[in-house]
């Protein structure tokens, strides 16, 4: 029960029940976390979705084999197993403290591919029947994932997708579903919203932007390296993608910072490569890059960008490997920069003097990012919560009494 | 060369009909001394070439003059961006400013002399920072009829119009939106051609007005209406045919007299649309002859082929004190006969992508 494309709204509606009436998926603590597993390590190694990724995705060859490996390598057994004893839904005393969701539907975006695989794994892993409309621009490793899966939990999968001003198949698609979780833009996590029935769980992840902050005195050319894999990593597309780098210290400082960071950039382009710029990108490259060398420093590499601003007013790059570097004073002023934000900020990658002291206090109320050192801002393990949401948000409803 | 030789060869090249040779030829000596003084350009030419274009961002960040901020004697803002930060354009005098636009609007709006001016925006006292209300002020001095008798509709508006310009202008502005009353008021009590002229989103909210109100004109005979102006920020926004369609029928005014005004905060000459002055030519926008266009390949910023679409690049020799080549986020196309036509932001001007989507969500944010 995997691919269900432009399924007309009657047939997705009967897809919706079908899939709902397998709840729940039947498994055991034994063998759920393994089959699992090994599903998300046969599509990562599966050397014939590269080229496709890589068509479909802008990404280059390289980048997708990077990507399809470091997102697999937290999809572990032991993970999976860990999740599903933390969320006591393999408890045999009567007392599991959650009901059982009967459908969850899952909204992909189309910006960094391999966010799919999460929340598949996690409905399936917490028994919960699924079904998931892709991105117009990919679909490929979420239509295999759903090929990929063993009995049982190949007929509780199905992938699907249809126009985005289609009305009629939104709501056979939300209509019976326990919760509906939904990847995207603010306005694309409002629209669908006003579409889901009262009752249904939403749970958005909306768009966001990562920020980096170092101390000079400790960005060193390991710190550098690190860095310049956050920000090449799905040619920063990906609303954890540091598209900022904050140095604490003097301009003086930050135009150190940009120089370490440099050669950084060139040899992570020589082992992941960016993938060929969509002429729209390019072109508001070629205006963001004209606008820095106008106001500030532009230092330009084969297929990257680093802007230092003084003036601390210029805007954000385009993503796709352009990174602009502003210096502030001390810890204060950047929780105050951070804040600007707001609940936008979605990784926060740190140095080590930085994340050598408690981290979060560093990130302002009302913002939950991730926070992680250099060079793992990309790579979150699979069972760390989602935009403050644990990963059973929204495949298990907790008992308020008991 | 000097800063006034170059102002008395521009006012020259406005006064006179200045050929596309001598015109490039003083873009070049113009773009060479802004090179030498203005700063932000100095950057953008080291690093992309003498004929490198700033583009109109560059307004928001950055101080792009020629001169001291001691010797402004105006400044012009735009009316803000996703980002929040206000484009600004600093002037050393306004008197390139005023020749031009004097000398193209003579040609393209009011070619048939002066006229009773109606007015949909903002007097300059009550925008002083508004390139749009300055000029529509300024308009009200050079193409104003004098002979009229004082309305009781220009008394009751906005209290502007009542010492500093004639009597028969009507800026229907109060308390910052505008005055319906006062609209209603010009446009009834009179049978002399009228221009009528405002922005896009104030035409916008008169239309909601005055179909509440059931109201519909029949301007005279020689009027016009002269539209200027996107819908940046706005709810609602109207389609250029809706718009022109939408004008023609409420105002009674035939629509090769509706005529749209292209201008930017950043440029000190505006283009119009040609139909008040070539009424069988196509309806396309053309600035004056010391104004070069031309459409340029979006990534590498290289002149396209008449014919072709791409960003809208204005050399405009008027920009004496700030920088003549701007780079637009503009699409548009270019005509044998050096008109244009336009077809609104560029894609590329918000890319998709967290980082973008973020900022205009910020903007939005706090813009509720």
């Amino acid at each position: 029960m995997s691919q269900y494309r432009q399924s007309p709204a009657d047939e997705l509606a009967s897809l919706a029940l079908r899939l709902r009436a397998r709840a729940p998926v039947e498994t055991n603590e034994d063998w759920a976390p393994t089959k699992l597993a090994d599903a998300v390590q046969r599509v990562a190694c599966d050397e014939s979705l590269v080229r496709p990724l890589a068509e479909a995705t802008g990404l280059s060859a390289p980048m997708v084999r990077w990507a399809l490996r470091t997102t697999a390598e937290s999809f572990t057994p032991e993970t999976l197993t860990s999740l599903r004893v933390r969320t006591g839904i393999d408890a045999t005393d009567g007392c599991a403290p959650h009901n059982r969701m009967r459908l969850a539907t899952v909204v992909l975006a189309g910006n960094v591919f391999t966010a799919c695989l999460r929340p598949m794994v996690l409905a399936l892993l917490f028994e919960v029947p699924l079904l998931v409309r892709t991105s117009s621009r990919e679909s490929l490793l979420a239509d295999a994932f759903a090929r990929a899966l063993p009995p049982p939990y190949d007929g509780a999968c199905a992938v699907t997708s249809f126009p985005k001003d289609d009305d009629a198949r939104w709501d056979a698609f939300l209509r019976h579903a326990d919760a509906t979780h939904v990847y995207g833009s603010d306005d694309t996590l409002r629209a669908i919203r006003r579409r889901t029935p009262i009752a249904t769980r939403f749970v958005g992840h909306g768009h966001g932007l990562g920020v980096a902050a170092v101390r000079a005195t400790s960005f060193d050319d390991a710190a550098a390296s690190a860095l310049a894999l956050d920000v090449v990593a799905y040619d920063q597309r990906g609303c954890l993608s540091p598209q900022e780098l904050i140095v604490l210290g003097s301009h003086d400082d930050a135009s150190a910072v940009v120089t370490r960071l440099l050669p950084a950039l060139e040899a992570r382009e020589k082992t992941l490569p960016r993938g060929p710029l969509p002429t729209d990108v390019a072109a508001a490259a070629r205006r963001w890059r004209d606008v820095v060398l106008a106001t500030g420093e532009l230092h330009e590499g084969a297929s990257h960008a680093v802007a230092f601003d003084p003036t601390g007013m210029l805007p954000l790059g385009p993503g796709h490997r352009h990174l602009i570097v502003r210096a502030l004073p001390n810890e204060a002023a950047l929780t105050q920069h951070l804040a600007s934000y707001g609940a936008h900020l979605k990784a926060l990658g740190l140095g080590a003097g930085l994340l050598a002291g408690p981290a979060h206090s560093l990130v302002p109320p009302g913002a939950t990012p991730r926070v992680s050192a250099l060079g793992a801002m990309q790579t979150p393990p699979m069972d760390a919560p989602l935009d403050g949401f644990p990963p059973s948000e929204g495949f298990v409803a907790l008992l308020g009494t008991r | 060369m000097s800063r006034a030789l170059l102002q008395t060869k521009i006012a020259a090249a406005i006064d006179g009909d200045v050929k596309p040779e001598a015109r490039d030829a003083l873009l070049a000596e113009l773009r060479a001394f802004q090179a030498a003084h203005v700063e932000p350009y100095a950057r953008l030419v080291r690093a992309r070439g003498e004929d490198a274009a700033l583009p109109t961002d560059v307004f928001r960040f950055a101080r792009v003059a020629a001169h001291a901020p001691e010797h402004d004697v105006r400044v012009f803002r735009t009316s803000g961006t996703t980002s929040g930060a206000r484009g600004q354009h600093f002037f050393r005098d306004l008197s390139l400013y005023d020749r031009a636009a004097k000398a193209w609007a003579a040609r393209m709006l009011f070619a048939d002399g002066p006229m009773r001016l109606v007015v949909l925006a903002p007097d300059e006292t009550d925008a002083p920072d508004s390139s749009l209300s300055y000029m529509l002020s300024r308009f009200a001095t050079w193409f104003a009829t004098r002979s009229s008798v004082r309305s009781e509709a220009s008394a009751s508006s906005s209290d502007v119009s009542s010492s500093t310009v004639p009597s028969s202008v009507t800026f229907c502005w109060r308390d910052g939106s505008l005055d319906v009353d006062a609209l209603v008021a010009a446009l009834s009590e009179t049978r002399e051609p009228i221009a009528l002229l405002g922005t896009s989103f104030a035409f916008v909210f008169a239309e909601d007005a005055l179909a509440e109100r059931s109201v519909r004109f029949a301007l005279a005979a020689g009027s016009r209406v002269m539209q200027t102006g996107g819908f940046k920020g706005r709810t609602r926004e109207v389609s250029p045919d809706a718009m022109l369609a939408m004008l023609s029928a409420r105002y009674g005014v035939p629509e090769e007299r509706v005529v749209a005004e292209y201008g930017m905060t950043e440029l000190s000459s505006q283009a119009y649309e040609t139909t008040l002055v070539e009424r069988s030519s196509p309806r396309r926008l053309r600035f004056p002859p010391w104004v070069r266009v031309t459409a340029v390949d979006p990534v590498d910023l290289r002149a396209l082929p008449i014919g072709q679409t791409g960003l809208l690049r204005i050399d405009d020799a008027a920009n004496l004190d700030s920088v003549c080549a701007i780079q637009t986020a503009d699409l548009a196309r270019i005509e044998v006969d050096g008109s244009f036509v336009l077809f609104g932001r560029a894609p590329g001007a918000t890319p998709r992508g967290c980082s973008l989507a973020v900022e205009e969500a910020l903007a939005n944010e706090g813009a509720s």
